[in-house]
């Protein structure tokens, strides 16, 4: 743990839907977030206005990491976007954070029209060394027959907070890819929840991680499936070293009603060092017999014949971890719009395994 | 690459056009695949609940002491006195009740909230005394016992054999060559007052009363159980059997099983535990504890077949030295609620733990078993293989741990869960948690739940198979691997208990 997460006043939140031991500690997962004051963000303009009756109706299903953390995103909101998709071009954000913008409290709305498919794309990083916090909800609602992806890029730096909760809902044949990286922020809270309401409808999910220092990971997935035939999938992918922890905390939920539903989670953790800490926590749970569902967790070292295969080709140790790990990545990276910002990543997590 | 697709162009009316078209073919979809379901469904035939037989079978309920209901200090000093125990117990129970008076049900798991400790009697002691002749013990125990099939066992199969009723145990008997070459079998009363060094010794220190309430709970009221010794070297060839049989309705039973394992010897033990069905709650918190020392190997079977009034918070654990095997076999039929996690703490290097569980929740059946393995020293292997089947509203559930620690390296563990669940009314929850704390782990994980693989039948029907004999043989191939690890009698019961509930069942 890092010293930025001694704190007296605890806040708690990523509960889970079904508790279990209470001295594992996975039940649910501290939140650091210091700022109590609304400060400013000056780095971008809020896009169009929040539909309050739309946050209402989502704050409703579900509160995000914790109802105290959807409090503080309310009344500390800085910045404040809304976009109703259309057929346009990716809409891409870029969040930069500095001594300038120490907090950001963002409240995002994608909303996804029938017939309609886009992309959005949020990146949030640092510009400094400064610790800087942020809280952000994203609501996203896909409404019939409609397609997004949605992709989140974190590299905040190793003193920041960053907790970001999304709540979506995906209706009738609707789709909805998500795509997070994660690579930067010594203390990541990660909440995602989503209702699959209607008959068909789709979430897909992609997450690459790369833990280093003391970094604590909190990957924390809910997935229910509603609608008839909804169909499912949480793949994350990622490796750890120093003494990095990351907690997965999975859940596939089927409720009773969505009868052909298909749910599948696969989590894959690579481990780099003997100091580092792997937790994962798949849950299925299920309400309803007319189902599959499938999970798989698995971790280990880096398979020793990939290893041997490359080193005989002439690459070094290192080189050939890299390789590996960034092989591990790649499906998440593709889904990013913008090639600059996907061949960066990429530089990052093989220069990261390489100096280690 | 990209998935962003090129700009649609889409003009508005044709939007609408295509919206409502989409709509309609979705609605006639949704249709067809409900037909098809409810079809899938129909083909399903229900069985009723299942009768138990001889499980249920109650007797006239005569003792000789029963302490009042509920749970004080005076209840605990009068079960120490009646059992003429030394004074080192006495604190160790007065210990324990101070830690369960302050401790709180869990938070999380199944609801405990209507098992009241004062409505639960902690202490029956029936009218027998303990026998080792088996036409001795009295008529109406010794008949519940032959109907449930424990002496035919002892004469075919088993080397020893002890049968407890409600909080005594009335019978016990071992093979004499066992006896020669040192082992020992013995109620747990007798080990206290005979073995008291080794009994001190070990008594407490793997199953600890601070673990968890029912756990304290056991260790202030404990009565009964067994004692099993087996030295250096010596390997019991054919299985020991304990039967646990609860006739008293609103009675608690708290039996304490010890068993050590030397360097190099072996053991089977199996423990069968049933009651009769009353509408009160009756409660089961045993503890189990097991030492496996270096290079020895232990089997601990459990068929559990309480009646449905039953709250079975069992505790388990098991302490595996250097290159020692526990293997642990786990079947859960009865009790309303059942919270048991056999808990394998692998602490010599090479140590290993197999676990092999099936779980069957039937109507208001809340079943929440698993196992728990603690990975503390290197080249530590485990494997957890686990099935669970719900039906009619019951609930099962899988809960597991595996942790590896600092420094355990190369350790090797591998778990497969996997849920069948018979109708929507019924739950099949997965709950595991993997805590790695090195990087020389090779850990894999799978879980499955839902309904049989379509694809599978059809294979097997290419295959000349009818789709009838197809499901019956994928049905019992989920069940086997469990099935074959039991001890024979209890296999076929099982398999009865199976096939009857399974039959035709999955769609």
């Amino acid at each position: 743990m890092t010293k930025t997460n001694m704190r007296t006043n605890e806040l708690r939140g990523n509960k889970l839907p079904a508790l279990t031991w209470n001295w594992m500690d996975v039940n649910d997962v501290k939140i650091d977030l210091q700022n109590t004051q609304k400060i400013p963000y000056t780095a971008v303009q809020s896009v169009g206005t929040v539909d309050q009756k739309l946050k209402q109706t989502f704050y409703d299903l579900d509160h995000g990491i914790s109802e105290e953390v959807m409090r503080m995103n309310t009344e500390q909101c800085n910045l404040a976007n809304h976009w109703r998709i259309s057929d346009s071009e990716p809409i891409e954000v870029r969040l930069p954070q500095s001594a300038e913008n120490p907090l950001l409290v963002d409240q995002n709305q994608i909303v996804v029209p029938p017939l309609q498919n886009g992309t959005v794309l949020l990146y949030n990083y640092s510009e400094d060394d400064s610790r800087v916090e942020r809280n952000s909800t994203i609501l996203i609602d896909v409404e019939n027959d409609a397609e997004v992806n949605v992709v989140l890029v974190q590299r905040l730096n190793k003193d920041s907070v960053s907790n970001v909760s999304i709540v979506a809902r995906v209706g009738d044949g609707a789709r909805l890819n998500l795509a997070t990286v994660e690579l930067g922020a010594g203390n990541t809270v990660f909440h995602y929840m989503v209702d699959m309401e209607g008959f068909g409808a789709e979430s897909h999910i992609k997450t690459a991680y790369l833990g280093s220092g003391n970094d604590h990971l909190d990957l924390f997935y809910h997935v229910r499936h509603i609608g008839e035939e909804c169909v499912s999938d949480i793949q994350v992918n990622g490796a750890l070293m120093d003494h990095a922890v990351k907690k997965f905390r999975g859940t596939i939920d089927f409720v009773e009603g969505c009868s052909g539903s298909d749910g599948n989670e696969e989590e894959f953790t690579i481990l780099l060092d003997d100091t580092v800490r792997s937790v994962a926590v798949p849950l299925l749970l299920a309400h309803e017999d007319d189902i599959v569902g499938n999970h798989a967790a698995s971790a280990g070292q880096i398979d020793d014949e990939q290893l041997f295969y490359l080193m005989s080709r002439g690459l070094s140790r290192k080189e050939s971890e890299g390789l590996i790990v960034e092989s591990r990545m790649t499906p998440t990276f593709d889904q990013i719009p913008n090639e600059k910002l996907r061949l960066d990543l990429r530089n990052e997590v093989h220069s990261r395994i390489i100096r280690r | 690459m990209l998935n962003t697709k090129p700009k649609q162009n889409i003009k508005q009316q044709d939007r609408e056009r295509i919206l409502a078209e989409k709509a309609a073919e979705r609605e006639i979809l949704k249709e067809a695949r409900r037909k098809e379901r409810a079809e899938k469904l129909k083909e399903r035939t229900y069985v009723e609940e299942f009768d138990r037989g001889v499980y249920d079978i109650k007797n006239p309920n005569r003792y000789e002491i029963m302490l009042s209901k509920g749970l004080s200090e005076e209840i605990v000093r009068e079960i120490s006195s009646i059992k003429n125990e030394p004074d080192w117990m006495l604190k160790k129970r007065l210990a324990a009740l101070e830690i369960y008076q302050k401790m709180e049900n869990p938070n999380w798991g199944p609801d405990l909230s209507e098992l009241d400790m004062d409505e639960i009697a902690t202490y029956i002691r029936p009218k027998a005394q303990m026998e080792s002749n088996w036409q001795e013990v009295p008529d109406e125990i010794r008949k519940t016992f032959e109907l449930l099939g424990i002496p035919e066992a002892e004469l075919d199969y088993l080397s020893g054999v002890g049968a407890q009723y409600d909080s005594e145990v009335v019978y016990h008997n071992m093979k004499d060559y066992l006896a020669l070459q040192g082992v020992v079998y013995t109620d747990f009363e007798s080990g206290v007052e005979q073995y008291p060094e080794i009994i001190r010794e070990y008594f407490g220190t793997c199953l600890k009363p601070n673990l968890h309430r029912y756990s304290a709970l056991h260790y202030a009221v404990w009565s009964g159980g067994s004692f099993v010794y087996v030295p250096e070297g010596v390997q019991v060839d054919i299985p020991l059997q304990s039967y646990f049989r609860m006739n008293a309705p609103g009675a608690g039973q708290f039996e304490h099983t010890l068993i050590i394992v030397e360097k190099g010897g072996s053991l089977h033990f199996i423990e069968g535990c049933s009651a009769p069905r009353y509408n009160t709650i009756n409660l089961h918190a045993g503890g189990v504890e097991l030492f496996v020392k270096e290079g020895a190997k232990l089997r601990y079977s459990t068929i559990e077949n309480w009646s449905r009034n039953m709250y079975n918070l069992n505790s388990k654990r098991a302490i595996v030295e250097k290159n020692g095997v526990i293997e642990w076999i786990s079947g859960s039929f009865g009790s309303r609620v059942s919270m048991l996690y056999p808990a394998s703490i692998l602490i010599g290097e090479g140590a290993r733990s197999e676990f092999t569980g099936i779980t069957f929740a039937g109507a208001g059946q809340t079943l929440d078993t698993g196992a728990q393995v603690v990975h503390k020293a290197p080249h530590t292997y485990s494997t957890v293989e686990t099935k669970s089947i719900s039906k009619g509203g019951g609930k099962a559930i899988y809960r597991s741990l595996v942790q590896v620690e600092e420094g355990a390296y190369g350790c090797k563990s591998n778990t497969d869960c996997q849920s069948l669940m018979l109708d929507a009314q019924s739950r099949g929850d997965t709950i595991p948690t993997i805590i790695l704390k090195n990087d020389d782990v090779d850990f894999g994980h799978e879980a499955k739940i839902g309904r049989i693989d379509d694809q599978a039948i059809f294979y097997l029907m290419s295959r000349g198979l009818s789709e009838e004999e197809a499901k019956a043989m994928i049905v019992r191939g989920f069940a086997e691997p469990v099935a074959k690890e039991l001890p024979l009698e209890y296999a076929v019961e099982m398999n009865e208990l199976i096939n009857l509930e399974l039959k035709g069942a999955i769609g």
